[in-house]
This record gives C-alpha cells, sequence and structure tokens, in this order.
C-alpha cells in the first residue's frame, strides 16, 4: 500500500476557498431581537416581585412569566388546568397521553422531546420561566442545573411533591415522610400565585378536595392489602411506603404490603411478592408500550401464566385495579387514580 | 579505543547464561562469535552492547565502565544488528537508515547535513541508494538486513555487533553480507552458526559452550576437529588451502567416536 | 499545518450552527463578535447561550477529545506495536466509568467530587493496576495489553455490578449515556481544562517524536539506538493516561477516534511522527467536531451520543483499515 501525501498545497487552496465562502454567508444582517411581546394581563392578585422558597432554592418572580417551558406532563397537566396553554411555548416528558379534558389546550402548544429535552432545545423555545415535576432534570447529565438557567435569565421551579427538606427526592434525595395530597395543592397554589392566576388555582385545589372525599364517601377502612406495580416483569417495580402510589393507598384506608421500603419505586424480586401476597394488585398501564409488560393486558397474561406468580390469591380471584402511569405519580391525575382505586375497592369487596 | 569484556559472568532467573568470558576485540578486527544454541553468544552480545549488566565482570568502552555512561553515547560508539528486526509500518529504506542518526540528536533536534551525509554514505556502503525510497516490506530477507546494517553504519560507530544477520539468508546474500561487514572500518563482533563463514571472515574467532569461552583466536588456530567434536558434537574434517591461507570444514554425518572430554 | 488548522477553525464555527435549535453563521458571527469585545450588538439571551455556553465549548471539547484521542492511539499503537491499539487498551475507559458510577450512583464523594472526579481518579486507579500488572508480569508488550485486558475486564464487571445493584433506572440511564461518550453539558472550564491537557500533551509528544519512531523495529532496536526504553516508555504511557483520564472524564469513553484516526492519518502523511503526531491531531479535531455537531442533529430533539456516533463511523472505516492490512500482508 502506498501511502498518499496530499500536498499541503492542496489543503491551503481548499481551506482559502471555504474560508472566502463562509465570510460571504456570515456578510448578512444580524438578527433583529424583538424585546416585548403582548403580555398577559393577570388577575392582578399577586405581589411582584413574588419570592419563592423552592427545593432549596430561592426563586423570585418579578413579572408574570409570558413564555413557560414544562419538561414533565404532571407540571403540563397542572397548568394547563389552570389555563395557562396561551402563555405555555413548550411541554417535554410525556408518560401517558394527556388527560382528556385537557387535549384541546394542550395542542396549541409545541411538544419539545416525548423524554427529556436537551439544554439546547429548551432554550430554542426562548422560554422565561421553567417547570418540572421531577428533579433529574435539573442535575447535571439532566436537562441542565438551576443555576444555568439562571445565567440566562430563566427562572425555574420544581414540584414540592418531588422535595424534601430542600433537597430533590428524584435528583438523589431520600424521602422519609410519606408524600401527601397537601404537596400537590401546594404546588398549584405556588404556580398559580406565579402566575397572577390565584383564584384560578383556588377553584382547582378547591374542585379537587371535593372529587376526593366523593371518592372516599362511604368507603370503610378496610385493611385491604395491596401492591402497585408499575413496571418490568423480571424485576418488577413496585410502589414503596412514602410516594405518592403508596399515598393512594393509605387515603382508601388499605396498607401497601411494601410500605417499609423507602425508595419511590423499588425493585423486588417475585418471590418477595408471593411471600407479602398482597390481595388486591393494582397494575400499572402504561401506554408507552416500551418494555415487555408495559400494558395492562400484558401484565394480567404474565401474572396468569408465570408458575411464581399465578397462584397469588390477588392472581387466582382476579383482584385487579388498572391505573394509568400518570395516575401514579404526584399530579393532579393522582385523584383520578385516587377515584379509581376507592371504585375498585368497592367493585372487588375483598374479603377481610 | 574499544569495547572489551573482562570475565562478565550473567546469571538469568538463576541460570548462568555467560559465565566468566573475556573478549577484546582488536581495532578493526572483525571477531566471531561462536558456539551451538544456547551456548551464551546472544547474551554476550547484549552484554557487550550494555542492554543488559553483567553479574560479575565488567564491560568497558574506552576504559569505562559500561554501566556509567549513558545509552546514548554506548548507541553513538555501538550499534547493533540483530537476527530478525522487523517492522508493520509503512517505512521507507531511507527512513530506516535515518533512525540510525538518533543517538547523534542533540536537545533541540539533529543536525540535518551532517544526518544527510551519513544516511547518504550508509546507502552507499551497502549499495542501497537507488533502493532509498523502496517501502521496507517491499524488501528481500537479504535486502531488509542490508538496510538493517545501513542504519548501523549511520549511527557512524566504532563497533559493530551482530547476531547471526545471515540465519535468513541464501548462500548468495549471506556471503556478500558478510564481505560488507569485514571490509568496514569498524570493530565487528558477529555471532555466527556457519563455521565455514566464520572461517572466510573473521580474523579472530571465540567459540562458546555453555557460557564459558572453549577457545579462542586465529580460525586457523582455533577451528580444529577436535574442538567442533567437543563443542558441537558432530564429526568434522578440517582442510587447509595452504596457497589462499583458507580454511575449509567438511562434516561428517554419523555418530561420534567415543568422545575424549 | 497551517491549512489544517485553518480547516478546524472553519469546523467548529460552522458546526456551531448545527443543531436542533436554528443558529445561522450571522448570529454566530454577531455572538462571537460581542464576546471578543470588538461589538455590541443586541442578540437574545437564548441564543447568545445556545452559541456561546453550548455549542462553541462543545465543538472546542469535542475538538481536543478528538486531537488528545488520536494522539494516545498514535502513541499506543508505535510504543505497543500494535495497529489495534487505542487508548483504551490501559483499562482508563473502564476505570472512569467504575470511578463515575461509585460516584454517582452510590454517592461516595457527592457534589464535591462529582462524576467528572470519580472519572478521572477511577481512571487512573486502573491505569495504576495495569502498570502494577504488567511489571509483576514482565513489562514488555504483550504483558502490558494483557493488563490491559484484565483491568478493562474487571472494572467494567465494577461498573455494571453498581449499577445493577443500586441504581434505579434514571440513574442508569444517566450513566450509561455518559459510558458511551457524551458532550451534553460541557463548559468553558471543561474547555480550559482539555485544551491545556491536550496541547501540553501534544507538545511533549512531538519533543518524543524521534524516540517513537526509534520504537518501530521494537525494544531493542530502540535501546541500541541510546533510548532509554524502559523509562520512555513509562513516561509515554503517563503523558497518554492523564491526557485519556482527562478527556474521559470530562466527555465520557469516545470509542474509535484512537483506533481510527492514527491509521487514517498514517495514510496521508506517512510514518514519521513529526509529521503523524500534528496531523493526527488535527484530523481528529475535525472529525470529532464534525461528528459532534451530527449527533446533535441526527435524531433531534433526542441527543445521540457522541460515542455512538464515531462508532457508527469508525466501524466502517476499521473495516477498511482490516481488509487493506490484509492485502498487503
Amino acid at each position: 500500500m502506498t501511502s498518499v501525501k496530499i500536498s499541503v498545497g492542496r489543503i491551503g487552496l481548499v481551506a482559502v476557498t471555504a474560508v472566502l465562502a463562509s465570510a460571504l454567508v456570515a456578510c448578512g444582517q444580524s438578527e433583529a431581537v424583538d424585546d416585548t411581546g403582548a403580555a398577559a394581563t393577570g388577575e392582578g392578585s399577586t405581589n411582584y416581585p413574588l419570592v419563592l422558597d423552592n427545593c432549596g432554592e430561592t426563586v423570585t418572580v418579578d413579572a408574570p412569566p409570558q413564555r413557560v417551558v414544562s419538561l414533565d406532563q404532571g407540571s403540563t397537566e397542572i397548568m394547563l388546568s389552570l389555563g395557562l396553554a396561551d402563555r405555555m411555548v413548550g411541554t417535554a416528558s410525556w408518560t401517558d397521553p394527556v388527560r382528556e379534558n385537557l387535549a384541546g389546550a394542550n395542542a396549541s402548544v409545541p411538544r419539545l422531546a416525548d423524554n427529556a429535552p436537551t439544554y439546547e432545545v429548551v432554550l430554542d423555545a426562548d422560554p422565561d420561566f421553567v417547570t418540572a415535576s421531577f428533579g433529574r432534570h435539573f442535575k447535571q447529565g439532566g436537562v441542565a442545573e438551576r443555576a444555568r438557567f439562571e445565567e440566562t435569565g430563566v427562572a425555574s421551579y420544581l414540584s414540592p411533591t418531588d422535595c424534601e427538606n430542600g433537597v430533590s427526592i428524584n435528583g438523589g434525595g431520600k424521602r422519609t415522610t410519606p408524600l401527601t395530597m397537601d404537596a400537590l395543592y401546594q404546588e398549584i397554589r405556588e404556580i398559580a400565585a406565579v402566575f397572577d392566576v390565584n383564584e384560578r388555582g383556588t377553584k382547582l385545589v378547591d374542585e379537587l378536595q371535593g372529587r376526593e372525599a366523593a371518592a372516599l364517601a362511604g368507603l370503610e377502612k378496610s385493611n385491604v392489602s395491596m401492591a402497585f406495580w408499575f413496571a418490568d416483569t423480571k424485576s418488577p417495580y413496585v410502589a414503596g411506603g412514602l410516594g405518592s402510589a403508596s399515598l393512594l393507598a393509605t387515603t382508601v384506608g388499605a396498607t401497601n404490603v411494601f410500605s417499609d421500603l423507602t425508595d419511590d419505586w423499588p425493585a423486588v424480586g417475585w418471590e418477595t411478592v408471593v411471600e407479602r401476597n398482597p390481595e388486591v394488585l393494582v397494575l400499572g398501564d402504561l401506554l408507552r408500550n416500551r418494555f415487555p409488560g408495559d400494558l395492562l393486558a400484558d401484565k394480567i397474561a404474565f401474572l396468569e401464566s408465570d408458575p411464581v406468580t399465578r397462584n397469588l390469591d390477588a392472581v387466582r380471584n382476579r383482584r385487579y385495579i388498572a391505573l394509568h402511569g400518570a395516575e401514579m405519580n404526584p399530579s393532579i391525575r393522582a385523584v383520578d387514580g385516587l377515584e379509581k382505586v376507592a371504585a375498585g375497592l368497592r367493585d372487588l369487596k375483598v374479603p377481610s | 579505543m574499544t569495547l572489551r569484556a573482562d570475565s562478565v559472568t550473567w546469571n538469568r532467573g538463576g541460570a548462568l547464561v555467560v559465565d566468566g568470558v573475556t573478549v577484546t576485540p582488536e581495532q578493526g578486527e572483525t571477531v566471531g562469535l561462536l558456539g551451538p544454541n544456547g551456548s551464551g553468544k546472544s547474551s554476550l552480545l547484549r552484554l557487550l552492547n550494555g542492554v543488559v549488566r553483567p553479574t560479575a565482570g565488567v564491560v568497558t568502552l574506552d576504559g569505562d565502565d559500561l554501566a556509567a555512561v549513558r545509552r546514548k553515547e554506548i548507541a553513538r560508539a555501538v550499534a547493533v544488528v540483530s537476527q530478525h528486526a522487523d517492522t508493520d509500518v509503512d517505512i521507507t529504506v531511507r527512513d530506516v537508515v535515518r533512525l540510525g542518526r538518533i543517538p547523534h540528536r542533540g536537545t533541540f533536534g539533529g543536525n540535518p547535513t551532517a544526518d544527510d551525509a551519513a544516511v547518504a554514505a550508509a546507502l552507499a556502503h551497502t549499495g542501497l541508494t537507488s533502493k532509498a525510497d523502496r517501502l521496507w516490506h517491499r524488501l528481500s530477507g537479504g535486502e531488509k538486513q542490508r538496510v538493517q546494517i545501513a542504519r548501523a553504519l549511520a549511527q557512524e560507530p566504532r563497533e559493530l555487533l551482530l547476531d547471526e544477520p545471515t540465519n535468513h539468508l541464501d548462500i548468495h546474500h549471506q556471503l556478500e553480507l558478510l564481505a560488507l561487514v569485514t571490509r568496514l572500518p569498524v570493530t565487528s563482533v558477529i555471532a555466527l552458526h556457519d563455521l565455514n563463514l566464520a572461517a572466510m571472515f573473521c580474523d579472530t574467532v571465540i567459540v562458546l559452550k555453555e557460557g564459558r569461552v572453549v577457545a579462542g583466536g586465529t580460525p586457523a588456530e582455533v577451528l580444529t576437529a577436535e574442538l567442533i567434536a567437543q563443542v558441537y558434537n558432530v564429526r568434522a574434517e578440517v582442510l587447509i588451502d595452504q596457497a589462499k591461507g583458507r580454511l575449509s570444514i567438511l562434516f561428517e554425518p554419523g555418530p561420534i567416536p567415543v568422545p575424549t572430554h | 499545518m497551517g491549512g489544517g488548522i485553518l480547516a478546524l477553525a472553519l469546523s467548529i464555527l460552522v458546526a456551531v450552527t448545527l443543531g436542533p435549535a436554528d443558529v445561522s453563521l450571522v448570529n454566530v458571527r454577531d455572538v462571537l463578535l460581542n464576546h471578543l469585545g470588538l461589538a455590541d450588538i443586541p442578540v437574545r439571551l437564548s441564543k447568545n447561550a445556545i452559541v456561546w455556553e453550548e455549542r462553541l465549548p462543545r465543538a472546542l471539547v469535542a475538538a481536543a477529545c478528538g486531537a488528545g484521542l488520536g494522539l494516545c492511539g498514535v502513541i499506543m499503537q508505535s510504543l505497543l506495536r500494535n495497529p489495534l491499539a487505542d487508548p483504551f487498551v490501559l483499562g482508563i475507559s473502564s476505570g472512569a466509568s467504575t470511578g463515575a458510577v461509585i460516584v454517582g450512583v452510590l454517592g461516595v464523594g457527592g457534589a464535591a467530587l462529582g462524576l467528572s472526579g470519580g472519572a478521572f481518579i477511577g481512571s487512573l486507579v486502573a491505569f495504576g493496576l495495569v502498570l502494577l500488572l504488567a511489571r509483576l508480569s514482565g513489562g514488555n508488550n504483550d504483558r502490558i495489553i494483557l493488563a490491559g485486558v484484565a483491568s478493562t475486564q474487571l472494572f467494567s464487571a465494577l461498573t455494571s455490578f453498581f449499577i445493577f445493584a443500586f441504581a434505579d433506572s434514571d440513574e442508569t440511564r444517566g450513566v450509561m449515556f455518559w459510558l458511551l461518550g457524551s458532550l451534553e453539558g460541557v463548559r468553558w472550564d471543561d474547555v480550559t481544562l482539555c485544551a491545556v491537557v491536550v496541547f501540553c500533551g501534544t507538545a511533549v509528544c512531538l519533543h518524543f517524536a524521534y524516540v517513537l519512531d526509534a520504537f518501530s523495529f521494537g525494544d531493542d532496536v530502540a535501546a541500541s539506538l541510546g533510548i532509554s526504553v524502559a523509562k520512555v516508555r513509562l513516561l509515554l504511557l503517563v503523558v497518554t493516561a492523564i491526557i485519556t483520564a482527562t478527556l474521559v472524564s470530562v466527555a465520557g469513553a469516545i470509542g474509535f477516534v484512537g483506533l481510527v484516526l492514527p491509521h487514517a492519518a498514517r495514510f496521508l502523511v506517512g510514518p514519521r511522527h513529526s509529521r503523524l503526531i500534528p496531523a493526527t491531531a488535527l484530523m481528529g479535531a475535525v472529525f470529532m467536531v464534525w461528528v459532534d455537531a451530527v449527533s446533535r442533529v441526527a435524531f433531534a430533539p433526542t441527543p445521540l451520543p457522541v460515542g455512538v456516533g464515531t462508532a457508527l463511523v469508525g466501524v466502517p472505516a476499521f473495516i477498511v483499515i482490516l481488509s487493506r492490512r490484509r492485502r498487503t500482508q
């Protein structure tokens, strides 16, 4: 093999031509920067600057944001429910199809990514505010750290449902106290305050609390034991004792057999499930359908055919309650989840 | 002004590879190093080069203990050609020879004029000037050995150490190579297998057996039938052509008569 | 050489315009002029951030990685006399992964150390192990490679163990992305670090270019040419380890660059190291800048790990190299 020695002269010629070409292209007009868009008027009930203590960071909002990017579905659905679609410029991290009543509003908001977007993609939407339900987006390796967003003048907000003592759970912290619905209501109120739609916020919280009470009406404290299976047929991810799924159990007066585990979604072995023998299985129906066992039908098929699981009481008696993925997350869909779990228990009439 | 080994001994992994050997070549001499496999020829050459240190005895260059001399200084005086140096690199003959100039580099690089002159001279000596731009892997075995010799010459050494340089060559190239080496104005120490070649080209020979010197002197003095039988365990007849002053060794197959040692 | 540097500068400028967000050469020009203090053109904050805080540092780190890994590839291949050697034969990338996983998943060291710090320490531990194993078993080239294989296997197993035993799915995804090589999130201090290390490393290697030439025919010939083989080999391995460890701890294990670029450069400028070293560095830099730009765009908005991009280009290139070698054998 003979070596091809390309003369430096030829490379130089090509390079010079390229320089000239780019110089021509770069000789254009600078892009105009239009600073003010029509600001949507708020209710006038928030006092700006608004200062929030948000998961260990102080968030200062000088005026209601006009261009918000929501990095998670939970946060998205709260803002859509508050009627803020006209101020949303991007959404991301969708685990389920949007809640039906919000589909119309959602259609007008660009979806930046089905999963986590890159920093660049978020910036491209030119946001002035960024929200998230899960702290992993604000970690190194996620979208960008909150300080980095701050550098470009973009304030950030993390859902209180992911916070304990100023540390994000999903971002690496550990939960030591159980999550309550109060954290969700706090999120709704704080977002409403930021956007100066406090009345709408109060209305939404009242509505959700009303639905909560209605779901629990007449439901006896049953002490039924249940386990929540999110995904994965090999090492099932189940709900630990402190997270939003477990909250559903405790709210309806049932017990979560895995309440001793402190991670929000630990992976366990099927043997452990058999050993703890939950009377009811709450199954995640994950429409993302990315892994074996995501869909409800696949979960049931697995449970009824696998030699280890098919002899479970819950399986033999087909005591299943199906929830969407989003309903097991700490979001407004959790109330949907609560309604389904309560209804499920009523239907199943589990013998104590 | 030369390389000397004084009673050097070398122990490797507990085995005595070289045992009390003394080598004192004369300036410009061609010394043949003979002996069966495992007799310590290669090891002795490595001791002479300073690549390994003797466990006893001393190797000196110009009277200085080799162990105390910097590798670069040694390389300016002593050049080595081994049996079978090869490379996968697509290097040209000229660049191989140019490697020989490395010992002469100063802190900030070599002297291009001196380097070019030395390379040209080395190529001329070895008859490779026309092949200077050929690629290494296109050369024949004989040519490759010649290139290695040219590289060694480019080092402008006073001593040349060659470890069985003719092993993979045909008879034409064997003779050609050794003629070249003996022609060179350097002191050469050549490890050889072929006794006839040694007889033809060496001024003196040293015979090793099991790490020890068994005999040393001119080929005529050393290469006798008895010695050959003793060292190599073969039958031989030594013929001396008085007219040409040349020694020829004829080997006879078959078992040796009762050993006389 | 001048042409190469110009090509690199141009590549960087053009690459900075590529990506899911819409950035033109005019934007780039404006942002650069502003930051160089030569102008005060109004540019949207987000666009400025994209160009100056994200894409430009990325392109520069990509260039540094390409140059540094290519350079280390040259050293490894010449030193170990093995055309299939690359900077990761010393176990550095697996050590880095283990270090990063220990910090990221087990939480040892935490914020103070960071993934990069953990990776750097892990690399050096793995490298130390390789040196130790190689020394214990003789120290020649084959031993070094075998020691590297052993170290790589050990640390890969450790990484896998930690991930499976301790990581949740988010952490796993985060670490995996990093293991494949990722330039997401590189900032200006990463640029400074990489640039300094690569420049110094290249300077040192250029100084020893003639030594690498001397190794063409093996240790013995090199020794006979006056090279202190053991010392120089150790020095070059340490330089390689430091460069590689630094680059891996910033950008993860980007494969194929160190393997393929030296061959490509050798094809263009020949094997003499005084030319091969700068050629490989420049070609590696340009190569990585483009691969990174394409990785940004190919599956937008999902970022493709840059290590996947280098593999996609590197594997076919590698096959070409192998078949070419077969023909000349």
